[in-house]
């Protein structure tokens, strides 16, 4: 009997590696790697990877330029509501894709809180590229921010201090102490907040649409293809696990190259110690 | 030259910071327990913490007046900041570090305070001496007008500390800018500052010069932190027109001091003479007990007797033949002995 629970426990571990990693072993089982190579070359499959990319590169830049300082101040100064504040920026964690969807449009779409003003300006988002950025940057961006906080709030507060009395403004005191002390769980978060990106699907089929060559994304193109040519899908699944896995490796490895301080390594650090 | 001139009032977590001091061209310790507001008074006027009220200048020059609305930020403060754990930059090398604060001088400081071999070391690779040194360094880099070191030695383990602060001292008369240094040890604020202030719970309860305190301690607090031995009991007069001071722990001591009612007597531990037998000198003070510890400090020997800590050469000690356990007489005189008040 003693001897029951150690083999139950091994048992539960056999059967959780086995059913994740079954699914990601059965695309590149299923076809030839020549043959999935080849498949890229589809037109289809070349256009949703480019908007893929192009949208998940301008979705990042913006989630690390409005994110990064906010997360700073948000890390570095103690206010009234702050942890509602901090709450808020998690709610696109835990909310269904298609509600963030749904939530999308009805504050940009045409009809839409914004809709009006919008119009004025000239601006059309749904079913627009824009709105592809727009979708990935919500359901990405509090990855991103939950780790830059965490990792902002690790630095040392004395060591911001003592910047400051050696003469540092508030400016200096972020680019020479504060960012290079928090870049590799800002690299974790980053790569994280990217990875999700590009597998977006529910919020950005709403919001935006799956027109080939414009709004259709990797993840929206394989959904696209799987009745008409399935080797299509799975080359392009193919390609979506080979770049998650490298992104993967870079959380994990990049840390230790960098010698920081740091040790982020995991991709689900806690949120600050409150 | 310019004198440093605050008084603040901030509330901490269960009383309130209230201080005011004025330095020139000095040392100043603040001494207290952990947790009395020292640092507090330290980020204060580096314009790391804002008091609730309070006035900071520097000469004419106002750092700080909450009524008027000035605050200037701590990058104006001409302050160098020595902190606890010298909060040195991790992922800066030594003279990185030293050139955070300014450029101009990095070579000369590197060289007076002997980093220079160090320069490409990072922190984590240095001894908690050099540590302290380059976090001076650092601090001189901005040709401060103020300095301000929070614990410089606590980081350090014993046979450091000693050598450390030898060098402190050294360099604290030779630069004589105003100075406040705090720490939890009176005998760290005696040997490095000219004037040392008690602070307990947010309030400076003396100041003056460390032989001052010692030899008129304000109260019981200050006699039992700068290290005297504290009975208490009740005072009355006494023959002799000595006080007689009637222990609560049973028997009589007499003092030369005058009080009455409750008191504190304080005697410090090198006014105390052991013996083997009650010896026929001009002491009346007599304390029979068997040696509770002996601690070795270097030449000198710290032996508890019964309520007292005597502290006697290391010599004598061994004349004595001093071992745990053993019965001996420890003496003093009336007029080595302090009555203070009972806060």
């Amino acid at each position: 009997m003693t001897r029951l629970f150690p083999v139950a426990l091994g048992a539960a571990l056999v059967v959780a590696v086995t059913f994740l990693a079954l699914p990601v072993l059965a695309i590149f089982l299923r076809v030839p790697p020549g043959e999935l190579v080849a498949q890229l070359g589809d037109e289809r499959a070349r256009d949703a990877l480019l908007v893929s990319l192009q949208t998940s590169l301008i979705a990042h830049a913006l989630i690390l330029g409005v994110g990064t300082p906010a997360a700073y101040l948000l890390a570095t100064t103690r206010f009234r509501g702050r942890a509602t504040v901090l709450s808020l920026l998690e709610l696109p964690l835990v909310l269904p894709p298609a509600v963030a969807g749904l939530g999308l449009l009805a504050a940009f779409g045409r009809r839409g809180l914004l809709g009006e003003q919008l119009q004025v300006v000239g601006l059309e988002i749904p079913f627009t590229q824009l709105a592809v950025v727009l979708a990935v940057c919500f359901v990405a961006s509090p990855f991103y921010l939950r780790a830059a906080v965490t990792a902002f709030e690790s630095v040392d507060p004395a060591l911001l201090g003592a910047a400051r009395t050696l003469g540092a403004r508030p400016l200096r005191v972020f680019a020479r102490v504060a960012l290079p002390l928090s870049l590799a769980g800002l690299g974790a978060g980053s790569t994280l907040a990217f990875a999700r990106g590009l597998g977006e699907f529910g919020a950005t089929i709403m919001f935006a649409g799956s027109l080939p060559g414009r709004t259709q994304t990797a993840p929206l193109a394989i959904y696209d293809a799987l009745d008409e040519d399935f080797d299509v899908a799975l080359a392009l699944g193919a390609l979506l696990v080979v770049v998650s896995l490298a992104l993967l490796l870079a959380v994990k490895l990049v840390p230790s190259w960098t010698r920081s301080p740091s040790p982020s390594t995991t991709l689900f650090a806690p949120f600050g110690s409150r | 030259m310019d004198t440093l001139a605050l008084t603040l009032d901030h509330p901490l977590r269960s009383f309130r910071l209230s201080v005011e001091l004025e330095l020139g061209r000095e040392t100043l310790a603040l001494v207290g327990p952990s947790g009395a507001g020292k640092s507090s008074v330290l980020r204060a006027i580096a314009g790391l913490l804002r008091p609730e009220w309070g006035k900071i200048a520097l000469g004419s020059e106002t750092w700080l007046d909450t009524e008027a609305g000035v605050d200037l930020p701590p990058e104006r403060r001409s302050v160098g900041l020595v902190f606890q754990e010298y909060a040195l930059f991790p992922h800066l090398d030594v003279r990185r570090n030293v050139a955070f604060g300014g450029r101009e001088r990095v070579d000369e400081l590197l060289e007076r305070f002997r980093i220079s071999q160090l320069a490409g070391a990072r922190p984590r690779d240095l001894s908690g001496g050099e540590r302290q040194r380059v976090a001076l360094a650092r601090a001189l880099a901005r040709d401060p007008a103020v300095l301000l070191l929070d614990e410089p030695l606590s980081a350090l383990d014993t046979h450091t500390r000693a050598v450390v602060r030898g060098e402190l001292a050294e360099l604290l008369a030779e630069l004589r800018l105003p100075t406040l240094l705090v720490t939890h040890d009176f005998e760290d604020a005696a040997a490095l500052a000219d004037r040392v202030g008690v602070i307990v719970d947010g309030r400076i309860l003396q100041l003056g010069a460390a032989a001052e305190l010692l030899a008129a301690p304000a109260d019981a607090f200050v006699a039992s932190f700068t290290g005297a031995n504290l009975l208490h009991g009740t005072a009355r007069p006494g023959a002799d027109g000595l006080t007689e001071v009637v222990l609560d722990a049973g028997g009589s001591m007499y003092s030369a001091d005058g009080g009455s009612g409750r008191v504190g007597l304080a005697v410090y531990p090198w006014e105390i003479a052991l013996a083997r037998s009650e010896p026929a000198d001009s002491a009346v003070n007599h304390v029979r007990g068997e040696v509770r510890s002996l601690v070795v400090l270097g030449n000198r020997v710290r032996v508890r007797v019964g309520p007292l800590t005597a502290e006697i050469t290391a010599a004598s000690a061994e004349r004595l033949r001093l071992r745990e356990g053993e019965l001996v007489v420890a003496s003093f005189k009336a007029t080595a002995s302090r009555l203070v008040q009972v806060g």
